[in-house]
């Protein structure tokens, strides 16, 4: 290797033993014959363990600032470094990457927020501030809570609070307490779990949170960033704008979470002056509130779409396809036959949000879910796994212009095989 | 059984609670009754087949009297993970100070090819100190 591929690649501990013991012997040291745990032995393997993390300072520098591909943040999967993607997600040479040089910032995971129908069926009036109730949803375990957030409109009590009369209702703005898509919530799910005799809550629409932006999807948005200075609308403009301010910001949906638009189809070039867009998230087609926040910050806030154009942004639709089948894989201790199964889930679940709308090998905006694609991402899930076979899909799926392929699967859609 | 001269159980560097000033080493079977003292006070070193190397008696404090007869074959395996350690016999007792407060005791007889060696930690919830070390 080369003096740049040296300077990413960080030393191996092991490597650096190595080195400290060759220099020991060259020194006619007998170090090879200390035993584990003597003093001796571990004066030179705290020197190894220090080396070790001097040594990893300057790949990782190096790696954070040399491009966008090899820039990483705390949780993200580093081919460099298997400990990152166990850390907490956090901003790091990646986002410092993409707010200073592509002027975009990356989206963070959010809250999942909305609204609950708060229902006083009591005799007696009933004041609360914001955060003074807890909510909780009906299904998961465990369970996410959810607090009533701060509204200027709704607690205009002396002090910031709220009274509710007996015998009627008030919608009140909620939010989870953790974040993440994982404490969203369907509609009717969450109830009032603090005790109020004679009053209860529910939620009659969806409470949606977001993830972070993988980091793949980031880097995309980050080389889409410079399209949004050209001139005459070109389609990464769009693609860009369509979850991302102007100023780099994530677009604010009407709910005001970040928009969780990472996939976007724009028609190529067009002799009749109409442009179609199609949006979508990580699990499907985009919810409405991103579709209209990305036409308004397309049309009305970015003047992407130059006069004599028909823009129209449209949410794309779902093309379900079920992923079924079985793997196998040879004996070894500590195999768990759940754990694979969830894997198998998880990485086809990240393979999916990564698809472009319209399939790979496009022809005019429509190509394929490939079923040898699908059996070669299950064979990355889990080390070992081999001869991955599929019930469904059949065959390879046709996706249409404007579709996005949505997964259908859980665990007790896989057989692992233990040889 | 053929029996190892002292040179052979390795020299390395004195260091019970801390090195002196010179580095001092030790041979023979002080080599191993340092090591045995290092291992009842650590669970893992550094470096490779470091992971689960000792047992760190620490923990014992605040275990219940039942527990801690109970630990005694376990700190006798520990011991004699240490290769040069043929046999080792342990009694871990508590016992009150007086001022409300326990200690918990490790009194270990070791048997070497050279011989055998005593070891006694006593372990309050402060400190950990060798109140007899000798070799027989």
């Amino acid at each position: 290797m080369g003096l740049f591929e040296d300077s990413q690649q960080p030393q191996t501990e092991a490597g650096i033993r190595a080195q400290i013991i060759a220099y020991a012997q060259a020194a006619g040291l007998q170090v090879t014959s200390w035993l584990v745990g003597s003093v001796g032995q571990q004066i030179l393997e705290t020197m190894i363990s220090a080396l070790y993390g001097y040594t990893q300072t300057v790949p990782t520098i190096v790696r954070g600032f040399a491009s966008l591909d090899t820039a990483t943040d705390p949780g993200d999967v580093d081919p460099y470094d298997a400990t990152n993607a166990a850390l907490t997600p956090a901003p790091g040479f990646l986002s410092n990457m993409g707010e200073n040089t592509f002027g975009t910032e990356r989206n963070q995971a959010s809250n999942a927020s909305g609204f609950v129908t708060f229902t006083n069926a009591g005799i007696v009036p009933r004041t609360f501030a914001p955060y003074g109730l807890v909510f909780t949803r009906s299904y998961g375990s465990p369970a996410p809570t959810y607090t009533n957030t701060p509204d200027p409109a709704i607690y205009v009590n002396p002090g910031g609070t709220v009274t509710v009369a007996p015998s009627t209702s008030i919608d009140i703005p909620v939010e989870a307490i953790s974040p993440g898509s994982a404490n969203s919530a369907t509609p009717t799910t969450l109830s009032l779990t603090t005790s109020l005799l004679g009053c209860s809550a529910t939620n009659a629409a969806a409470i949606l949170g977001t993830d972070r932006e993988g980091a793949d999807a980031y880097r995309a948005r980050c080389r889409q960033a410079p399209a949004r200075t050209s001139l005459g609308g070109p389609g990464a403009a769009i693609a860009y704008l369509a979850a991302t301010q102007y100023d780099g910001t994530p677009v604010i949906n009407g709910s005001g979470n970040a928009s969780n638009i990472t996939r976007v189809y724009v028609s190529s070039d067009s002799t009749t002056g109409i442009v179609d867009a199609y949006y979508a998230s990580p699990t499907g087609p985009a919810v409405a509130a991103d579709v209209t926040a990305a036409n308004l910050n397309i049309q009305s806030y970015a003047y992407a779409t130059p006069d004599a154009i028909t823009y129209t942004g449209v949410a794309a639709t779902a093309t379900t396809i079920t992923c079924s089948g079985s793997v196998k894989i040879k004996a070894r201790p500590g195999l768990v036959i759940a754990t694979i199964k969830q894997a198998i889930v998880d990485t086809l679940t990240a393979y999916f949000a990564t698809i472009p709308i319209g399939g790979v090998d496009q022809v005019a905006g429509a190509g394929f879910v490939y079923a040898a694609d699908i059996q070669a991402i299950i064979r990355t899930a889990y080390p070992g796994l081999y001869d991955p076979a599929l019930v469904s899909p059949g065959a390879s799926t046709a996706i249409a212009l404007g579709h996005v392929p949505v997964l259908s699967t859980s665990t007790a859609s896989w057989t692992v095989t233990v040889v | 059984m053929a029996r190892n001269p002292a040179a052979n159980y390795g020299t390395d560097v004195g260091c019970i609670l801390s090195t002196d000033v010179l580095f001092s080493s030790v041979t023979g079977i002080d080599v191993v009754r340092q090591d045995a003292y290092h291992r009842l006070l650590t669970d893992s070193v550094l470096g490779p087949a470091g992971d689960d190397w000792g047992y760190d008696c620490r923990r014992l404090l605040g275990a219940k009297d039942s527990q801690i007869a109970a630990i005694q074959p376990l700190i006798s395996e520990v011991l004699q993970r240490d290769e040069r350690i043929e046999q080792a016999s342990v009694r871990v007792r508590s016992s009150s100070t007086g001022t409300g407060l326990r200690v918990v005791t490790v009194e270990a007889t070791c048997q070497t090819a050279l011989g055998p060696f005593d070891l006694v930690l006593t372990i309050d919830d402060v400190t950990v100190s060798t109140i007899d070390s000798q070799t027989s």
